[in-house]
Protein backbone atom coordinates (compact mmCIF):
# COMPACT_ATOMS: atom_id res chain seq x y z
CA UNK A 1 0.00 0.00 0.00
CA UNK A 2 1.30 3.78 -0.79
CA UNK A 3 0.45 6.09 1.66
CA UNK A 4 0.23 9.26 0.39
CA UNK A 5 1.95 11.23 3.54
CA UNK A 6 4.47 9.28 6.15
CA UNK A 7 4.07 9.39 8.89
CA UNK A 8 0.79 9.62 8.85
CA UNK A 9 -0.55 10.07 12.13
CA UNK A 10 -4.50 8.66 13.03
CA UNK A 11 -6.18 9.42 15.74
CA UNK A 12 -8.88 7.12 17.55
CA UNK A 13 -11.69 9.16 19.79
CA UNK A 14 -14.58 8.53 21.86
CA UNK A 15 -16.80 8.76 24.26
CA UNK A 16 -16.25 6.27 27.15
CA UNK A 17 -16.97 2.49 26.94
CA UNK A 18 -17.92 3.09 23.41
CA UNK A 19 -14.66 0.35 22.42
CA UNK A 20 -12.33 2.42 21.02
CA UNK A 21 -9.01 0.89 22.48
CA UNK A 22 -10.81 -2.32 21.11
CA UNK A 23 -10.74 -0.93 17.57
CA UNK A 24 -7.70 0.77 17.74
CA UNK A 25 -6.25 -2.79 18.62
CA UNK A 26 -8.03 -4.01 15.43
CA UNK A 27 -7.08 -1.38 13.01
CA UNK A 28 -3.26 -2.20 14.13
CA UNK A 29 -3.68 -6.12 13.82
CA UNK A 30 -5.41 -5.48 10.17
CA UNK A 31 -2.54 -2.86 9.17
CA UNK A 32 0.34 -5.41 10.49
CA UNK A 33 -1.40 -8.78 8.79
CA UNK A 34 -1.91 -6.75 5.58
CA UNK A 35 0.76 -4.30 4.87
CA UNK A 36 4.86 -3.85 5.48
CA UNK A 37 4.18 -0.66 7.33
CA UNK A 38 5.97 0.51 10.32
CA UNK A 39 3.45 1.10 12.74
CA UNK A 40 4.05 2.59 16.31
CA UNK A 41 0.90 2.76 18.72
CA UNK A 42 0.33 5.49 21.09
CA UNK A 43 -1.87 4.55 23.95
CA UNK A 44 -2.29 7.98 25.07
CA UNK A 45 -5.37 7.15 27.88
CA UNK A 46 -3.91 8.38 30.98
CA UNK A 47 -6.76 7.34 32.92
CA UNK A 48 -6.92 3.41 31.55
CA UNK A 49 -3.74 2.23 29.60
CA UNK A 50 -5.86 -0.84 28.28
CA UNK A 51 -4.28 -0.44 24.56
CA UNK A 52 -0.64 -1.77 25.93
CA UNK A 53 -2.85 -4.80 27.57
CA UNK A 54 -4.80 -5.92 24.69
CA UNK A 55 -1.84 -6.00 22.37
CA UNK A 56 0.37 -7.34 24.95
CA UNK A 57 2.96 -5.11 25.14
CA UNK A 58 3.26 -3.46 28.25
CA UNK A 59 6.11 -0.74 28.28
CA UNK A 60 7.72 -0.64 31.51
CA UNK A 61 8.40 3.04 31.67
CA UNK A 62 5.45 5.78 30.54
CA UNK A 63 6.03 9.23 29.17
CA UNK A 64 4.87 10.63 32.05
CA UNK A 65 7.63 9.27 34.32
CA UNK A 66 10.31 10.16 31.73
CA UNK A 67 8.27 13.65 32.40
CA UNK A 68 8.44 13.35 36.60
CA UNK A 69 12.39 12.57 35.28
CA UNK A 70 13.06 15.23 33.28
CA UNK A 71 12.05 17.90 35.83
CA UNK A 72 13.22 16.18 38.84
CA UNK A 73 17.00 16.94 36.87
CA UNK A 74 16.48 20.32 36.18
CA UNK A 75 15.67 21.20 39.57
CA UNK A 76 17.94 18.98 41.37
CA UNK A 77 20.56 19.63 38.59
CA UNK A 78 21.59 15.87 38.50
CA UNK A 79 22.26 16.19 35.14
CA UNK A 80 23.49 19.64 33.12
CA UNK A 81 21.03 20.91 30.96
CA UNK A 82 23.00 20.09 27.64
CA UNK A 83 23.19 16.33 28.65
CA UNK A 84 19.73 15.94 29.24
CA UNK A 85 19.09 17.71 25.71
CA UNK A 86 21.27 15.47 24.31
CA UNK A 87 20.05 12.33 26.18
CA UNK A 88 15.87 12.99 25.99
CA UNK A 89 15.35 11.47 22.38
CA UNK A 90 17.35 8.34 23.83
CA UNK A 91 15.02 7.91 26.65
CA UNK A 92 11.79 8.06 25.38
CA UNK A 93 13.34 6.16 22.76
CA UNK A 94 13.97 3.39 25.27
CA UNK A 95 10.77 3.70 26.69
CA UNK A 96 8.78 2.10 23.55
CA UNK A 97 8.04 -1.50 23.81
CA UNK A 98 8.14 -3.69 20.49
CA UNK A 99 7.44 -6.44 18.85
CA UNK A 100 7.88 -7.83 15.57
CA UNK A 101 4.38 -6.03 14.28
CA UNK A 102 4.65 -3.11 15.96
CA UNK A 103 5.76 -0.65 18.33
CA UNK A 104 3.92 1.04 21.30
CA UNK A 105 4.88 3.44 23.87
CA UNK A 106 2.62 4.63 27.02
CA UNK A 107 1.67 8.29 27.80
CA UNK A 108 0.44 7.26 31.37
CA UNK A 109 -0.84 9.32 34.71
CA UNK A 110 0.50 12.04 35.47
CA UNK A 111 2.66 12.19 38.59
CA UNK A 112 1.48 15.12 40.60
CA UNK A 113 1.30 18.71 39.97
CA UNK A 114 3.89 20.94 38.77
CA UNK A 115 4.78 22.70 35.56
CA UNK A 116 3.75 21.03 32.30
CA UNK A 117 3.49 23.06 29.29
CA UNK A 118 7.44 23.23 28.53
CA UNK A 119 7.99 19.66 29.18
CA UNK A 120 4.86 18.93 27.27
CA UNK A 121 6.00 21.00 24.04
CA UNK A 122 9.71 19.34 24.75
CA UNK A 123 8.01 15.88 24.55
CA UNK A 124 5.87 16.88 21.80
CA UNK A 125 8.59 17.58 19.73
CA UNK A 126 10.56 14.44 20.93
CA UNK A 127 7.44 12.14 19.89
CA UNK A 128 7.27 14.45 16.34
CA UNK A 129 11.05 13.05 15.22
CA UNK A 130 10.60 9.29 16.51
CA UNK A 131 6.88 9.11 15.04
CA UNK A 132 9.17 10.72 11.73
CA UNK A 133 10.79 6.27 11.81
CA UNK A 134 7.31 5.02 11.27
CA UNK A 135 5.07 4.78 8.72
CA UNK A 136 1.61 5.01 10.72
CA UNK A 137 1.08 6.51 13.88
CA UNK A 138 -1.76 5.12 15.73
CA UNK A 139 -3.33 7.35 18.58
CA UNK A 140 -5.59 5.56 21.45
CA UNK A 141 -7.20 8.90 22.68
CA UNK A 142 -8.98 10.04 25.84
CA UNK A 143 -12.60 11.71 24.99
CA UNK A 144 -10.54 15.21 24.67
CA UNK A 145 -7.81 15.80 22.37
CA UNK A 146 -6.23 18.95 24.08
CA UNK A 147 -4.24 16.32 25.97
CA UNK A 148 -2.53 14.88 22.40
CA UNK A 149 -2.30 18.66 21.14
CA UNK A 150 -0.71 19.35 23.98
CA UNK A 151 1.19 16.68 24.60
CA UNK A 152 1.86 14.21 22.16
CA UNK A 153 1.58 15.33 18.93
CA UNK A 154 0.54 18.65 17.06
CA UNK A 155 -0.99 17.78 13.79
CA UNK A 156 -3.43 14.75 13.55
CA UNK A 157 -4.34 13.58 9.83
CA UNK A 158 -6.98 11.47 10.27
CA UNK A 159 -9.61 11.75 13.23
CA UNK A 160 -11.52 8.65 13.92
CA UNK A 161 -14.45 9.15 16.07
CA UNK A 162 -16.15 6.19 17.61
CA UNK A 163 -19.49 5.88 18.54
CA UNK A 164 -21.73 3.05 19.76
CA UNK A 165 -26.00 2.98 18.56
CA UNK A 166 -26.53 5.60 21.91
CA UNK A 167 -27.24 8.94 20.86
CA UNK A 168 -25.05 9.91 23.84
CA UNK A 169 -21.72 8.52 22.09
CA UNK A 170 -22.98 10.78 18.74
CA UNK A 171 -23.40 14.08 20.85
CA UNK A 172 -19.43 13.26 22.26
CA UNK A 173 -18.77 12.58 18.84
CA UNK A 174 -19.95 15.86 17.86
CA UNK A 175 -18.03 18.15 20.63
CA UNK A 176 -14.76 16.16 19.43
CA UNK A 177 -15.21 16.90 16.05
CA UNK A 178 -15.70 21.19 17.53
CA UNK A 179 -12.47 20.14 19.28
CA UNK A 180 -10.48 18.72 16.78
CA UNK A 181 -11.66 22.02 14.92
CA UNK A 182 -9.98 23.82 17.01
CA UNK A 183 -6.79 22.38 18.23
CA UNK A 184 -5.14 19.96 15.64
CA UNK A 185 -5.10 20.27 11.64
CA UNK A 186 -6.34 16.92 10.58
CA UNK A 187 -7.36 16.46 7.14
CA UNK A 188 -10.03 14.08 7.36
CA UNK A 189 -12.60 13.11 10.39
CA UNK A 190 -14.40 9.67 9.50
CA UNK A 191 -17.02 7.94 11.87
CA UNK A 192 -16.99 4.35 13.35
CA UNK A 193 -20.19 3.09 14.25
CA UNK A 194 -19.55 0.24 16.78
CA UNK A 195 -21.88 -2.72 17.94
CA UNK A 196 -24.44 -2.24 15.27
CA UNK A 197 -27.45 -4.38 15.98
CA UNK A 198 -30.37 -3.95 13.34
CA UNK A 199 -30.98 -0.79 11.95
CA UNK A 200 -30.43 2.76 13.55
CA UNK A 201 -31.98 5.70 10.61
CA UNK A 202 -31.82 7.88 13.68
CA UNK A 203 -28.34 7.48 14.81
CA UNK A 204 -27.45 7.91 10.70
CA UNK A 205 -29.72 11.10 10.83
CA UNK A 206 -27.94 12.36 13.61
CA UNK A 207 -24.76 12.18 12.32
CA UNK A 208 -25.95 13.26 8.69
CA UNK A 209 -26.96 16.41 10.60
CA UNK A 210 -23.79 17.03 11.85
CA UNK A 211 -21.92 16.58 9.09
CA UNK A 212 -19.83 13.88 9.78
CA UNK A 213 -19.16 10.98 7.53
CA UNK A 214 -19.31 7.30 8.46
CA UNK A 215 -17.18 5.43 7.45
CA UNK A 216 -18.20 2.30 8.53
CA UNK A 217 -20.54 0.11 10.97
CA UNK A 218 -19.17 -2.67 12.76
CA UNK A 219 -21.73 -5.67 13.80
CA UNK A 220 -22.30 -6.73 17.25
CA UNK A 221 -19.44 -9.14 17.74
CA UNK A 222 -20.44 -12.28 20.12
CA UNK A 223 -16.94 -13.75 19.35
CA UNK A 224 -15.04 -10.61 20.38
CA UNK A 225 -17.75 -9.84 23.33
CA UNK A 226 -16.60 -13.05 24.62
CA UNK A 227 -13.03 -12.71 24.10
CA UNK A 228 -13.05 -9.24 25.88
CA UNK A 229 -15.25 -10.50 28.87
CA UNK A 230 -12.40 -13.29 29.21
CA UNK A 231 -9.32 -10.79 29.76
CA UNK A 232 -8.14 -11.70 26.62
CA UNK A 233 -6.01 -9.49 24.60
CA UNK A 234 -7.80 -8.64 21.99
CA UNK A 235 -4.81 -8.81 19.35
CA UNK A 236 -5.14 -12.45 19.69
CA UNK A 237 -8.52 -13.06 18.47
CA UNK A 238 -9.00 -14.70 15.26
CA UNK A 239 -10.04 -13.47 11.88
CA UNK A 240 -12.97 -14.87 12.20
CA UNK A 241 -14.13 -12.27 14.56
CA UNK A 242 -16.93 -9.94 12.41
CA UNK A 243 -15.60 -7.12 13.94
CA UNK A 244 -11.80 -7.61 12.78
CA UNK A 245 -13.22 -8.59 9.32
CA UNK A 246 -15.18 -5.40 8.72
CA UNK A 247 -12.15 -3.80 9.23
CA UNK A 248 -10.19 -5.82 7.30
CA UNK A 249 -12.12 -5.15 4.26
CA UNK A 250 -12.18 -1.40 4.74
CA UNK A 251 -8.40 -0.66 5.74
CA UNK A 252 -6.97 1.21 2.70
CA UNK A 253 -10.49 3.81 3.33
CA UNK A 254 -9.14 4.11 6.80
CA UNK A 255 -5.81 4.87 5.83
CA UNK A 256 -6.77 7.25 3.02
CA UNK A 257 -5.69 10.62 2.94
CA UNK B 1 33.45 28.75 0.31
CA UNK B 2 32.78 27.65 3.79
CA UNK B 3 31.83 24.29 3.14
CA UNK B 4 34.64 23.37 1.01
CA UNK B 5 37.17 24.38 3.87
CA UNK B 6 35.16 22.50 6.13
CA UNK B 7 35.09 19.49 4.02
CA UNK B 8 38.89 19.60 3.32
CA UNK B 9 39.05 19.78 6.97
CA UNK B 10 37.53 16.53 7.37
CA UNK B 11 39.75 15.08 4.78
CA UNK B 12 43.44 16.37 6.36
CA UNK B 13 41.86 15.16 10.08
CA UNK B 14 41.24 11.80 8.98
CA UNK B 15 44.52 11.58 7.08
CA UNK B 16 45.95 12.81 10.72
CA UNK B 17 44.26 10.52 12.15
CA UNK B 18 46.07 7.89 9.78
CA UNK B 19 49.44 9.03 9.97
CA UNK B 20 48.72 8.98 14.24
CA UNK B 21 48.53 4.96 14.27
CA UNK B 22 44.65 4.66 13.78
CA UNK B 23 43.69 2.30 10.45
CA UNK B 24 41.95 4.16 8.05
CA UNK B 25 40.46 2.03 5.17
CA UNK B 26 39.19 3.20 1.69
CA UNK B 27 36.78 0.73 -0.48
CA UNK B 28 35.43 2.17 -3.49
CA UNK B 29 31.49 1.43 -4.30
CA UNK B 30 31.16 -1.38 -6.66
CA UNK B 31 27.99 -0.03 -8.20
CA UNK B 32 27.83 1.71 -11.57
CA UNK B 33 24.38 3.51 -12.60
CA UNK B 34 23.03 0.62 -14.39
CA UNK B 35 24.29 -2.36 -12.41
CA UNK B 36 22.42 -4.62 -10.29
CA UNK B 37 24.21 -7.13 -9.53
CA UNK B 38 26.97 -7.15 -6.35
CA UNK B 39 28.86 -9.09 -4.65
CA UNK B 40 27.39 -8.93 -0.63
CA UNK B 41 25.25 -11.70 0.81
CA UNK B 42 22.59 -9.22 2.15
CA UNK B 43 19.50 -8.12 0.88
CA UNK B 44 19.02 -4.81 0.13
CA UNK B 45 15.81 -2.85 -1.67
CA UNK B 46 13.98 0.86 -1.37
CA UNK B 47 11.26 0.32 1.15
CA UNK B 48 11.95 -3.04 1.42
CA UNK B 49 13.29 -3.93 5.33
CA UNK B 50 11.37 -2.33 7.34
CA UNK B 51 11.45 -4.81 10.32
CA UNK B 52 11.49 -4.17 13.46
CA UNK B 53 15.22 -5.70 15.56
CA UNK B 54 14.41 -6.43 18.67
CA UNK B 55 17.09 -6.30 21.21
CA UNK B 56 17.63 -10.51 21.69
CA UNK B 57 18.25 -9.93 17.81
CA UNK B 58 20.74 -7.43 17.66
CA UNK B 59 24.21 -8.27 17.38
CA UNK B 60 25.92 -4.57 17.62
CA UNK B 61 24.16 -1.54 18.25
CA UNK B 62 25.69 1.47 16.44
CA UNK B 63 25.75 4.59 18.79
CA UNK B 64 23.37 4.98 20.93
CA UNK B 65 22.66 6.13 24.57
CA UNK B 66 26.16 5.92 25.96
CA UNK B 67 28.02 6.31 23.36
CA UNK B 68 29.30 9.23 21.37
CA UNK B 69 28.05 9.40 17.91
CA UNK B 70 26.76 11.79 14.94
CA UNK B 71 25.37 11.51 11.72
CA UNK B 72 25.21 14.43 9.08
CA UNK B 73 24.06 14.37 5.33
CA UNK B 74 25.65 17.38 3.64
CA UNK B 75 23.90 17.83 0.17
CA UNK B 76 26.52 19.95 -2.40
CA UNK B 77 26.22 21.96 -5.48
CA UNK B 78 30.24 21.61 -6.15
CA UNK B 79 30.77 17.99 -7.03
CA UNK B 80 34.42 18.89 -7.09
CA UNK B 81 34.24 18.77 -3.03
CA UNK B 82 33.20 14.76 -3.01
CA UNK B 83 34.90 11.50 -4.62
CA UNK B 84 32.23 9.81 -6.06
CA UNK B 85 31.76 6.30 -4.74
CA UNK B 86 34.46 6.58 -1.52
CA UNK B 87 33.93 4.97 1.05
CA UNK B 88 36.06 5.81 4.28
CA UNK B 89 36.29 3.83 7.61
CA UNK B 90 38.46 5.41 10.17
CA UNK B 91 38.28 2.57 12.96
CA UNK B 92 37.74 -0.87 12.83
CA UNK B 93 35.73 -3.37 10.55
CA UNK B 94 32.97 -5.09 11.74
CA UNK B 95 34.71 -8.45 11.97
CA UNK B 96 37.17 -6.74 14.40
CA UNK B 97 34.45 -5.51 17.15
CA UNK B 98 33.50 -8.17 19.52
CA UNK B 99 31.65 -5.27 22.31
CA UNK B 100 28.21 -4.96 21.48
CA UNK B 101 27.98 -1.72 20.76
CA UNK B 102 30.34 0.82 19.43
CA UNK B 103 31.07 5.18 19.39
CA UNK B 104 29.90 5.93 15.74
CA UNK B 105 29.76 8.46 13.10
CA UNK B 106 28.44 8.71 9.86
CA UNK B 107 28.99 11.45 7.05
CA UNK B 108 26.99 10.94 3.63
CA UNK B 109 28.39 13.97 0.75
CA UNK B 110 25.55 14.44 -1.96
CA UNK B 111 26.44 15.95 -5.04
CA UNK B 112 23.44 17.00 -6.02
CA UNK B 113 21.72 18.55 -9.48
CA UNK B 114 19.05 21.55 -9.08
CA UNK B 115 16.63 20.08 -6.56
CA UNK B 116 13.99 21.46 -4.67
CA UNK B 117 14.01 22.09 -1.28
CA UNK B 118 11.30 19.68 -0.28
CA UNK B 119 13.93 16.80 -2.08
CA UNK B 120 17.21 18.63 -0.15
CA UNK B 121 15.05 17.77 3.04
CA UNK B 122 14.24 14.28 1.79
CA UNK B 123 17.83 13.78 0.93
CA UNK B 124 18.48 14.15 4.88
CA UNK B 125 16.02 11.23 6.00
CA UNK B 126 18.07 8.30 6.95
CA UNK B 127 15.13 6.19 6.73
CA UNK B 128 16.56 5.69 3.20
CA UNK B 129 19.30 3.59 4.66
CA UNK B 130 17.06 2.09 7.15
CA UNK B 131 14.15 0.77 5.36
CA UNK B 132 16.41 -0.20 2.40
CA UNK B 133 18.92 -3.19 4.36
CA UNK B 134 17.75 -6.56 5.90
CA UNK B 135 18.85 -6.79 9.80
CA UNK B 136 19.78 -2.71 9.45
CA UNK B 137 17.12 -0.46 11.76
CA UNK B 138 18.12 3.26 12.18
CA UNK B 139 16.62 4.97 15.19
CA UNK B 140 16.04 8.97 14.76
CA UNK B 141 17.69 11.02 17.26
CA UNK B 142 18.37 14.87 15.62
CA UNK B 143 22.18 14.46 14.96
CA UNK B 144 22.99 11.90 16.34
CA UNK B 145 23.58 8.11 15.71
CA UNK B 146 21.71 4.84 16.88
CA UNK B 147 21.21 2.00 14.83
CA UNK B 148 20.60 -2.20 15.21
CA UNK B 149 22.58 -4.65 13.02
CA UNK B 150 21.00 -7.77 13.46
CA UNK B 151 22.75 -11.18 14.32
CA UNK B 152 22.13 -12.95 11.27
CA UNK B 153 22.88 -9.89 8.84
CA UNK B 154 26.46 -10.38 11.07
CA UNK B 155 26.35 -13.82 10.06
CA UNK B 156 26.16 -12.76 6.57
CA UNK B 157 29.30 -10.76 6.59
CA UNK B 158 28.00 -7.60 7.18
CA UNK B 159 30.36 -4.96 7.02
CA UNK B 160 31.56 -0.94 7.00
CA UNK B 161 32.42 -1.76 3.35
CA UNK B 162 28.77 -3.37 2.51
CA UNK B 163 27.09 -0.77 4.81
CA UNK B 164 28.78 2.03 2.33
CA UNK B 165 28.11 0.41 -0.92
CA UNK B 166 24.53 0.22 0.33
CA UNK B 167 24.26 3.51 1.20
CA UNK B 168 25.43 4.80 -2.45
CA UNK B 169 23.26 2.37 -4.19
CA UNK B 170 20.08 3.28 -2.42
CA UNK B 171 20.42 6.81 -2.78
CA UNK B 172 21.34 6.91 -6.13
CA UNK B 173 17.93 4.22 -6.76
CA UNK B 174 15.90 6.90 -4.61
CA UNK B 175 17.32 10.04 -6.29
CA UNK B 176 17.88 8.59 -9.85
CA UNK B 177 19.26 11.92 -11.60
CA UNK B 178 18.51 14.22 -8.92
CA UNK B 179 21.73 13.51 -7.80
CA UNK B 180 24.95 12.98 -9.17
CA UNK B 181 27.75 11.55 -6.73
CA UNK B 182 27.86 10.34 -3.08
CA UNK B 183 30.95 10.02 -0.83
CA UNK B 184 30.18 8.17 2.37
CA UNK B 185 32.61 8.79 5.81
CA UNK B 186 32.81 6.42 8.93
CA UNK B 187 33.99 6.71 12.20
CA UNK B 188 33.99 4.44 14.73
CA UNK B 189 35.60 3.18 17.98
CA UNK B 190 37.55 6.38 19.39
CA UNK B 191 35.58 8.91 21.29
CA UNK B 192 37.95 12.23 20.67
CA UNK B 193 38.27 11.29 17.25
CA UNK B 194 33.96 11.56 16.71
CA UNK B 195 33.86 14.35 19.04
CA UNK B 196 36.55 16.49 16.49
CA UNK B 197 34.58 15.68 14.03
CA UNK B 198 31.39 17.00 15.68
CA UNK B 199 33.17 20.62 16.26
CA UNK B 200 34.49 20.29 12.45
CA UNK B 201 30.94 19.79 11.38
CA UNK B 202 29.21 22.35 13.33
CA UNK B 203 30.96 24.52 11.22
CA UNK B 204 28.49 23.12 8.43
CA UNK B 205 25.86 23.25 10.10
CA UNK B 206 26.42 26.78 11.42
CA UNK B 207 24.35 28.36 8.78
CA UNK B 208 21.15 25.90 9.13
CA UNK B 209 21.51 26.93 13.11
CA UNK B 210 21.32 31.01 12.27
CA UNK B 211 18.20 29.88 10.36
CA UNK B 212 16.87 28.26 13.03
CA UNK B 213 17.92 30.93 16.60
CA UNK B 214 15.38 33.27 15.33
CA UNK B 215 12.45 30.64 14.88
CA UNK B 216 13.27 29.36 18.44
CA UNK B 217 13.37 32.44 20.03
CA UNK B 218 10.03 33.25 18.88
CA UNK B 219 8.71 30.19 19.45
CA UNK B 220 10.33 30.14 23.26
CA UNK B 221 7.80 32.89 24.32
CA UNK B 222 5.29 31.41 22.99
CA UNK B 223 4.60 28.09 24.55
CA UNK B 224 1.22 27.88 26.28
CA UNK B 225 0.49 28.03 30.39
CA UNK B 226 -1.52 26.40 31.41
CA UNK B 227 -2.22 28.61 34.27
CA UNK B 228 -3.47 31.65 35.24
CA UNK B 229 -1.27 33.33 37.24
CA UNK B 230 1.39 35.23 36.19
CA UNK B 231 5.11 33.86 36.19
CA UNK B 232 6.62 36.32 38.22
CA UNK B 233 4.22 34.68 40.74
CA UNK B 234 4.12 31.41 39.14
CA UNK B 235 5.92 28.67 41.86
CA UNK B 236 6.88 26.55 39.19
CA UNK B 237 9.02 29.35 37.53
CA UNK B 238 12.40 28.01 38.06
CA UNK B 239 11.66 24.27 36.82
CA UNK B 240 9.42 25.92 33.62
CA UNK B 241 12.95 28.13 32.83
CA UNK B 242 14.61 24.88 32.93
CA UNK B 243 12.71 22.76 30.78
CA UNK B 244 12.58 25.37 28.34
CA UNK B 245 16.45 25.75 27.93
CA UNK B 246 16.27 22.27 27.86
CA UNK B 247 14.27 22.40 24.75
CA UNK B 248 15.96 24.54 23.39
CA UNK B 249 19.55 23.03 24.02
CA UNK B 250 17.96 20.28 21.85
CA UNK B 251 16.41 22.28 18.92
CA UNK B 252 20.43 23.66 19.01
CA UNK B 253 21.85 20.08 18.61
Amino acid sequence: MELKKTPLIVAIAGKGGVGKTIITTLIAKAISTSYKLKLLLIDADPTHPHLSKMVKLVPEKSLEKIRADLIENTISKKEDLQSIAEDIDFKVYNAIKESKEFSLFSIGQPEGPGCFCPSNALLRKVIESISSDFDVVLIDCEAGLEQINRMVIKSVDILLIVTDISLRSVETAKSISESAKKFTNYKRIGIIINRVRGEIPGILDKLKEYELSVLMLIPEDDLLTKFDLEGKPIIDISEASVSFQKIKQNIDSILEL
Amino acid sequence: MENKTNIEKIRDFLEQEQNSGKPLFIYRSQFNQNDSSYNFKIEMGLSQYKGIILEEETGLELGGINRKSFSIIIPLKNTNLLDHGKISLLGREIVEISEPNIDFGLIVLIGINDIAEKSKEELKHLNIISNGIDGFSIRTIPRRFWCRISKSALQKGFSFEFLGNAIIHLYKRKFKELINSIEVIFINSYPSSIEQVVTLTSGILFKEKEKWKKKIEEWRKRIDCDYDWGCEICPYQEECYNVKQVLVSREEI
